[in-house]
């Protein structure tokens, strides 16, 4: 509708272009009074005739505007009849094609189902025979592995026991080494000892019996000693070559 | 006795050695500048009354020179020979008198026949008795050396 309305205004421009076009195309040629008389009658007229075209074309516009309108009022309505035409359809065919969707659904659920029970019990079945084989290997296995591990165990604590013994016996015999040497250590240490206090108590008599007889001796007894020291001397030839 | 050892017969140890080393200085001084016809005239007074002694004994029988020189050399032989005498050294717990070492000195002359001159020292720690040593020989006899010898003698006994 638009496009007719469109077309109709163009059609009425261009018709009134020929008009003028029409007119221009008709001039005659005569003297310029008469010229002018007609130019002004002409000009008259062309004023008329060009306020009738403006009129004409006022209405026609008009007409056509009025005419566009409805078209277009036409046109709306019908686009949402149609709109909601197609949303009522789409509607229905997405409710059928999901009342569609899940029945197939259903079916293919249920059907699947069936299909994995049977499977299953076929399954369970393999499952529990290759299940009770690998137990009965199992038991198998676990009992001859008892009774290695139990002959290993045997062996073993033989083992240990024997070691036992041997460890027993060494650390007897180190401790005993051990204890004849702290003994020897201890009884070397007690004579030192001994050995020291002995030297210092001698030492001490030493020192005691030297002030004490120091102090009893007096001059005269100092003397005699001197003299007695060189006889000795004399006895022992310390002067004679 | 020689014309020195009358000089000598009352020097016992190192200290009177000393004394009459300066005694004879003192002498040798005298003989050119005091006054008096003789030597003994000249040191009379002046020195020590044993060596005023010797020289009044030597005088009287005409065994010193007279003339100054020969008094000179005589009192350098006299100290050349002091020096010389033979000496022992001894050491002593107790300080000796004169008289204990005149003793010491006699057994010396008695026993080796010669003047000894005794070079004393003292060391209380020794307690009694002396250490001596004569011509590179060294005895211990002192009392402290005794007792510690008993004392190890004992320490040794006991160990064994």
């Amino acid at each position: 509708m638009e496009v007719i309305l469109i077309i109709s205004v163009a059609a009425n421009i261009v018709a009134l272009i020929a008009v003028f076009w029409v007119y221009k195309g008709m001039a005659i040629k005569v003297p310029k009074e008469e010229i002018e008389k007609i130019k002004q009658t002409f000009a008259l007229e062309e004023e008329a005739v060009l306020r009738q075209t403006q009129e004409a074309s006022k209405d026609i516009i008009h007409a056509s505007e009025e005419e566009s309108k409805h078209a277009l009022q036409i046109s709306d309505k019908f686009k949402n009849e149609l709109q909601e035409r197609i949303n009522r359809e789409l509607e229905t065919n997405m409710s059928k094609a999901m009342e569609m969707v899940q029945d197939t659904t259903k079916d293919i659920t249920e059907e699947y189902k069936k299909y994995l029970a049977s499977i299953a019990e076929q399954q369970a079945g393999t499952l529990n025979s290759t299940v009770q084989r690998q137990m009965n290997t199992l038991s198998q296995i676990t009992a001859s592995v008892g009774e290695s591990a139990k002959e290993q165990i045997q062996s073993l604590n033989g083992l240990i026991e024997k070691e036992l013994s041997s460890v027993r016996e060494q650390i007897g015999a180190s401790v005993k080494e051990e204890t004849e040497q702290v003994r020897g250590e201890m009884k070397q240490y007690k004579e030192e000892k001994i050995k020291e206090i002995d030297k210092q108590i001698y030492q001490l008599v030493s020192e005691i019996a030297k002030e004490s007889i120091g102090r009893a001796l007096n001059t005269s007894e100092q003397q005699e000693i001197v003299l007695n020291s060189l006889e000795k001397a004399k006895a022992e030839k310390v002067f004679y070559e | 006795m020689n014309d020195f050892e009358i000089f000598t017969k009352n020097l016992f140890s190192s200290e009177d050695i000393s004394a009459f080393t300066d005694q004879i200085e003192l002498a040798r001084g005298l003989i050119y500048r005091a006054s008096g016809s003789s030597f003994l005239e000249k040191v009379a007074g002046k020195v020590s009354g044993d060596f005023e002694q010797a020289v009044s004994n030597l005088e009287s029988q005409g065994k010193l020179p007279k003339a100054p020189e020969e008094l000179d050399k005589f009192l350098d032989s006299l100290d050349g020979f002091v020096e010389r005498l033979p000496r022992v050294k001894i050491k002593l717990a107790f300080s000796p008198g004169r008289e204990f070492l005149a003793k010491v000195s006699g057994w010396f002359e008695k026993e080796l026949g010669q003047k000894i001159i005794l070079d004393i020292s003292l060391e209380p720690k020794i307690i009694g008795g002396m250490v001596i040593e004569y011509k590179g020989q060294y005895r211990d006899y002192s009392l402290s050396n005794q007792i510690e010898n008993i004392i190890k003698k004992k320490q040794g006994n006991n160990a064994g």
